[in-house]
């Protein structure tokens, strides 16, 4: 479940108050909040690529998607060829990972997005931090779309295109750049297609898998201020959070028994991770070629794990991570934020 | 307003996927603002759905046991088990050796890991999976490759 402050709430209260009340909400918002939303009544099929672009590595993704509303999605991948032949079948909130190669099939519990509360405080939290323009509209895979553009309120800077079908208002492509404006990935669908509906047998679950619950990864998660009480070791914050950053999710995880804290944080887009032990512990980062620095007067490790960075340091007490898709840049301030009073 | 609607054959080419990108788009468009031409859409729709559901009631499921059958008849008659052969292969000249080479590995293994403390290595794939699981449920999150299927059993 994730955390807000009042304010975030109240303004996210008062967003949709308004468009329920009043016809003439801006009609940029009321783009933002359906491309935001899962469409209650459109089915879908059509193919989407995926591409994360590190400074040294990057990763595609491919997968043909079939969409049958309100709430059944599946995602067979075709690459890369790790994937090729799996696929993930969601129902709302329940999410099935099906791996034929082991022939099993994780099931988790996601947050649905673009449902009810959760809708809510995303779009609150990203209202707070970016500004919706919108840059007219132009044909894309046969379809007419609507370019809008989120702009950062701290940078000034363009950190989301999207273009968004003019009649369905689904997202049929979105590019994510860094401050120096270089393209980070980008989600593309190609040959989209409206279907009146798709069978149910389209979204079956194999029979014959053993069913394996996904709890590995730290579900669930929870409120960041319950978890920290909870973690069994005295846990610290950062004392302050640069470009409208809040904490957004937390739970605890263990690795070879070092039971670890984990932060998430968002300013409504971008997302970095804190992750914070007790035990003696340090990051195996060698085979990523990782790079010495001072964090707050320590020795700390970067390294890049294609698009993804992370920066690992210890204050003698806790050890630290971060990881995120924001930049060196944004980690280090973080990571200050971190230092002892 | 002279607006053309579409006639039944593109209905039915719309809804079998068979328009052009763009003859897709418009298609699409002109339904979602003409009730006349979507009657025509819902009923081609129902008629179809109509036809699946007979396909799918004369459809026969194979008899119960008959696939284990077949499967079995050719795999032939039933091997001896790894233990079995391993036993077989084992003679007590050779457990001996071979059991105190085990002991000496346990007892040096257990001293090695008693000694100092050592910080336990973390692989950053650790922190970049829990990242990704936790952060795949923000709006617009990345969409990359799916933290259950790409992970390994060892990975925690």
């Amino acid at each position: 479940m994730k955390r807000l402050s009042g304010a975030a709430l109240a303004l996210a209260a008062t967003s949709f108050a308004f468009a329920g009340a009043h016809p003439a909400v801006d009609p940029m918002d009321a783009l933002l909040l359906s491309a935001m939303s899962t469409p209650p009544n459109v089915s879908y099929t059509g193919t989407v690529e995926v591409l994360h672009i590190g400074n040294h590595a990057a990763e595609a993704t491919v997968f043909r998607v079939e969409h049958r509303a309100p709430n059944f999605t599946r995602r067979s991948y075709t690459a890369p060829g790790a994937l090729n032949g799996d696929s993930v079948l969601s129902e709302g909130r329940l999410v099935f990972s099906i791996d034929p190669k082991r022939r099993r099939i994780v099931e988790r519990e996601g947050n649905a997005t673009g449902d009810g509360a959760t809708l809510g405080s995303d779009y609150a939290l990203l209202r707070r931090n970016y500004r919706v323009v919108g840059s007219g509209s132009e044909t894309f895979d046969g379809r007419r779309v609507l370019d809008v553009s989120l702009i950062n309120d701290y940078s000034g800077k363009r950190t989301m295109t999207m273009r968004i079908d003019a009649v369905s208002k689904i997202v049929l492509d979105r590019q994510i750049f860094a401050a120096d404006g270089a393209l980070v990935s980008e989600v593309r669908f190609e040959a989209i297609r409206y279907v009146p509906g798709l069978p149910p047998s389209d979204f079956a679950l194999p029979t014959g898998y053993a069913l394996v619950h996904g709890a590995t990864f730290g579900e669930p998660y929870g409120a960041p201020d319950r978890v920290m009480r909870s973690a069994g070791f005295a846990a610290r914050e950062p004392r302050t959070l640069a470009e409208g950053f809040a904490p957004i999710d937390a739970t605890l995880v263990e690795y070879h028994g070092v039971r670890t804290l984990h932060l998430l944080y968002s300013d409504g887009l971008r997302t970095v991770s804190l992750f914070e032990n007790a035990q003696a512990s340090t990051l195996d980062a060698a085979r990523l070629q990782p790079e010495t620095m001072s964090v707050n007067g320590a020795s700390a490790l970067y390294a890049e794990d294609g698009p993804t960075a992370l920066l690992a340091w210890s204050d003698g007490t806790l050890h630290y991570t971060l990881v995120g898709e924001v930049g060196l840049v944004n980690l280090r301030h973080l990571a200050q934020a971190m230092e002892k009073p | 307003m002279n607006e053309t609607h579409p006639n039944i054959d593109r209905i039915v080419d719309y809804l079998h996927g068979e328009l052009t990108a763009a003859e897709d788009a418009a298609m699409h468009a002109h339904l979602a603002g003409c009730s006349s031409c979507e009657e025509l859409r819902a009923e081609e729709v129902a008629i179809t759905e109509t036809l699946r559901a007979h396909a799918r009631a004369g459809e026969r499921e194979l008899p119960v046991g008959l696939t284990a059958r077949i499967r079995a008849a050719a795999e032939g008659p039933p091997q001896a088990s790894l233990w079995e052969r391993l036993r077989a292969g084992l003679s007590p000249a050779l457990i001996l050796p071979a059991a105190a080479a085990i002991a000496i590995v346990l007892y040096f293994g257990f001293a090695t890991r008693h000694g100092a403390p050592l910080a336990t290595a973390i692989d950053p794939s650790f922190y970049v999976r829990n990242h990704a699981a936790m952060a795949a449920s923000t709006p617009f999150s990345q969409d990359g490759a799916p933290v259950e299927l790409t992970s390994s059993d060892e990975t925690p």
